[in-house]
């Protein structure tokens, strides 16, 4: 695969649990939170299998539960099961007195589950000892300082030498790491990658898991338990937005990661040395992020897309704009307004960046304006089918490699060759006018051979 | 052009929609039930019943992060809020983003339905009706108000479920059967769990609305009964193999005895129903004519 093909992807949760060791899941399962979010990441009717065997407390046999299921839905009962074995939520065991072998959930698992139906707190300490904060922060304050933070991760990615301060050296090695960036040598500043050009376009959410999936991944150069952080990022998935909780209870491990969680955005911190920290919205929607969902209406969206293809963007964030340039032909800038034309140019651009139709569409989509969700397609089908024909219109050439046969004396002979090449397949393309064909390179020797053959004189 | 549209389409797929839901619990704790009842084997104390709720209602909310619940009590004659304690006003677009504290869940359903139980135990009962359609129809305001909440380009699932356990009145038939057309209307199924003998009326409310019915005598495995057949929602609920059901008793109850009627006569203005001839209709007062007594001129 060459540089400019790269498509970035991002894996579900359960896709990156499966990558994990075994020894680590089983830890992982011994919290509470922990099995929580894997729960609701198995398909539903997984859910409803594991829902129905919570409280029997014995093995069943594979066969007993596809039978609790209508037969058009099997494939799907199946594929659970078996997604739910991989993960070891279940496991097989000998039933006595019976051939076929039995499963069920995870002890430690069921356990936990057990836990979370009769109403166990699962939340992170809170700060009730520590009493009122004083510099407490409001909901608002929150999101703008997660907002604040994101976004200069993002700049800095845009614009690496303007932002190169803000940005500490521990981001900027994930940031390389995950191929979003590049670095030329090790003095030089690193700039962004065709992978990178599409990060920009995925909605916030998204954008956050794929970076902290690369934040785990590296986590053993850090020195760093995976599972104290995995137990940590549930545990922040299921606090709420606006309450503090408390820094006691944590590990040294969990302590550093805060710190790098402050930078992201995802935690608000007063100080290094505060007991106390909020988690903000990101932090909650980060587990959200493992599928690609719709943005949960945070009314933030900004894009107007007309049916003439022209795209209003009420920002006045140089970052936007600057995303939006990687698709757009700017047309005016105002003070809080952007204007520009999706033209066939603009399209073409983005599309040498790598940067697929369906990434430009859906970065419309998630952020479309409130006036425009109402509508249904939310963004106009002219200018979503326009946008796909004009990526389809790249693909129209392809390239073989062939031979050329031409000046044939009579048309007699050029029939002939023709008719062989044809009938073996290797014929790429023929005018029976100006007695002109190509033929495949492979086939170059068979069809030389075959006309000295069968010349006619 | 064909091709390309159907890999537009499978593009489209990719994006997962997102939706509330919202259960909206009904249970039964009037007191008239559960101080009679002596204990035997079959049975559950108050307490083991509400505990039961519980573990329905957090498994429905581990189901998913945007699933919410409603828990009302239907308390002798009137209804009252369990979770969330302020009831409809603790709604606003706040409550929406933040994830279901599930311990908070418990605690508020076992410390308000103790509350109420204490302050009603001094309180005689003046008449005898169920405090059921007046859950009913505050659950259906409460999902109302919601829907007006959720964002646009996100939509609100919401269903009820009624655990009852008491005989329902059918006194009530009106109330009951304009609490089931406003559920009707907003696609709102009301699933009803029945611990005692049939109701005609509440088999009505439930075949209007689409929902499940079930009879099921005495409390033993209670748990199993509401996650096997109430926790699936009503869209999937075709992937599982489902209990028969029985057919539903169409009678409607008139207006004037509130007895069921099979034949009888109906108001041609307001459409209610008489089971003997009245001159004039007690719901819209329209004045019939006495009918012909055969006598011709």
């Amino acid at each position: 695969m060459t540089d400019l093909e790269v498509h970035l992807k991002v894996q579900d949760l359960h896709s990156y649990l499966l990558t994990l060791p075994k020894a680590i899941l089983e830890r992982v399962y011994t919290n509470a939170a922990c099995c929580l979010m894997v729960f609701r990441e198995v398909p539903e009717i997984g859910r409803h299998f594991m829902m129905r065997m919570a409280y029997i407390s014995q093995p069943l046999p594979i066969s007993l539960i596809l039978s609790w299921v209508k037969p058009h839905k099997e494939g799907e009962a199946n594929t659970a099961i078996n997604r739910m074995l991989n993960l070891r939520i279940m496991c097989t065991v000998k039933i006595q007195g019976s051939q076929e072998k039995g499963v069920e959930i995870n002890e430690q698992f069921n356990d936990n589950l057990k836990l979370i139906f009769s109403g166990r707190n699962l939340q992170l300490t809170k700060t009730e000892l520590l009493g009122a904060d004083k510099h407490g922060k409001g909901l608002e304050e929150l999101e703008v300082y997660a907002d604040e933070r994101w976004k200069t991760i993002l700049s800095f990615m845009v614009t690496p030498e303007k932002m190169q301060k803000e940005v500490n050296s521990d981001l900027v090695e994930i940031l390389v790491h995950s191929g979003l960036m590049h670095r030329a040598s090790e003095s030089h500043l690193p700039t962004i990658t065709p992978g990178g050009f599409q990060f920009l376009l995925m909605n916030e959410t998204r954008q956050v898991w794929f970076f902290m999936l690369q934040y785990l991944r590296s986590c053993d150069q850090r020195n760093m338990d995976l599972v104290e952080l995995l137990t940590f990022i549930f545990q922040l998935s299921i606090s709420t937005v606006g309450s503090d909780y408390s820094t006691e209870d944590m590990s040294d491990t969990q302590l550093r990661f805060l710190q790098h969680l402050r930078e992201f955005g995802l935690v608000y911190q007063r100080k290094r040395k505060s007991r106390r920290f909020y988690p903000t919205r990101m932090a909650i929607d980060l587990i959200s992020g493992s599928k690609d969902e719709n943005p949960q209406g945070r009314n933030r969206g900004y894009l107007l897309v007309e049916t003439n293809f022209r795209v209003t963007a009420y920002t006045n964030s140089h970052l936007t704009t600057n995303i939006l340039s990687l698709f757009l032909q700017i047309l005016y800038r105002f003070p809080t307004m952007v204007v520009g034309i999706i033209s066939r140019q603009s399209i073409h651009e983005a599309l040498v960046n790598s940067i697929t139709s369906s990434q430009i569409i859906s970065f419309l989509r998630a952020n479309a304006h409130p006036a425009m969700l109402k509508k249904s397609p939310i963004v106009p089908a002219t200018v979503e089918h326009q946008i796909i024909l004009w990526e389809k219109e790249r693909d129209r050439l392809s390239c073989n490699e062939g031979v050329l046969y031409n000046n044939f004396e009579t048309g007699q002979d050029f029939e002939i060759l023709k008719d062989f090449a044809e009938k073996n397949g290797l014929l790429i393309w023929a005018s029976s006018t100006s007695k002109t064909m190509v033929v495949t390179k492979d086939g170059h020797d068979e069809v030389r051979r075959y006309w000295k053959r069968n010349k006619p004189h | 052009m064909a091709e390309f549209l159907q890999d537009f389409e499978s593009s489209k797929d990719t994006v997962v929609e997102v939706n509330y839901r919202l259960l909206l619990v009904i249970i039964e704790t009037s007191s008239s039930i559960w101080a009679g009842q002596g204990r035997t084997t079959d049975s559950l104390s108050l307490q083991e019943y509400l505990e039961t709720v519980i573990v329905f209602i957090n498994s429905f909310l581990s189901m998913d992060r945007l699933n919410r619940v409603l828990v009302l009590a239907a308390h002798n004659n009137a209804s009252y809020y369990l979770y969330p304690s302020a009831g409809i006003a603790s709604l606003d677009t706040k409550s929406l983003f933040d994830s279901v504290d599930m311990s908070g869940v418990s605690s508020a359903i076992i410390t308000n339905s103790r509350k109420l139980l204490a302050e009603t135990c001094g309180t005689l009962l003046t008449r005898d009706v169920s405090g059921l359609p007046s859950a009913l129809a505050r659950s259906l305001c409460y999902a109302n108000k919601f829907k007006g909440l959720v964002p646009p380009g996100v939509r609100l699932l919401a269903r009820a479920l009624v655990i009852n356990s008491s005989p329902v009145d059918s006194s009530q038939y009106m109330t009951f059967m304009n609490a089931s057309f406003a559920a009707q209307k907003e696609s709102i199924s009301i699933d009803t769990c029945l611990l005692i003998e049939d109701s005609s009326l509440l088999q009505q409310v439930t075949s209007i609305t689409g929902g499940l019915y079930l009879r099921k005598a005495g409390h033993s495995a209670l748990l199993q009964y509401l996650l096997w057949f109430y926790l699936p929602e009503v869209e999937i609920r075709d992937w599982f193999l489902q209990p028969p059901k029985s057919s539903v008793d169409t009678r409607a109850s008139c207006c004037c005895h509130g007895d069921m009627t099979e034949l009888g006569h109906i108001c041609s203005v307001c459409f209610s129903v008489y089971c003997k001839f009245t001159p004039i209709c007690h719901v819209c007062e329209t004045a019939f004519k006495l009918p012909q007594l055969g006598i011709k001129k």
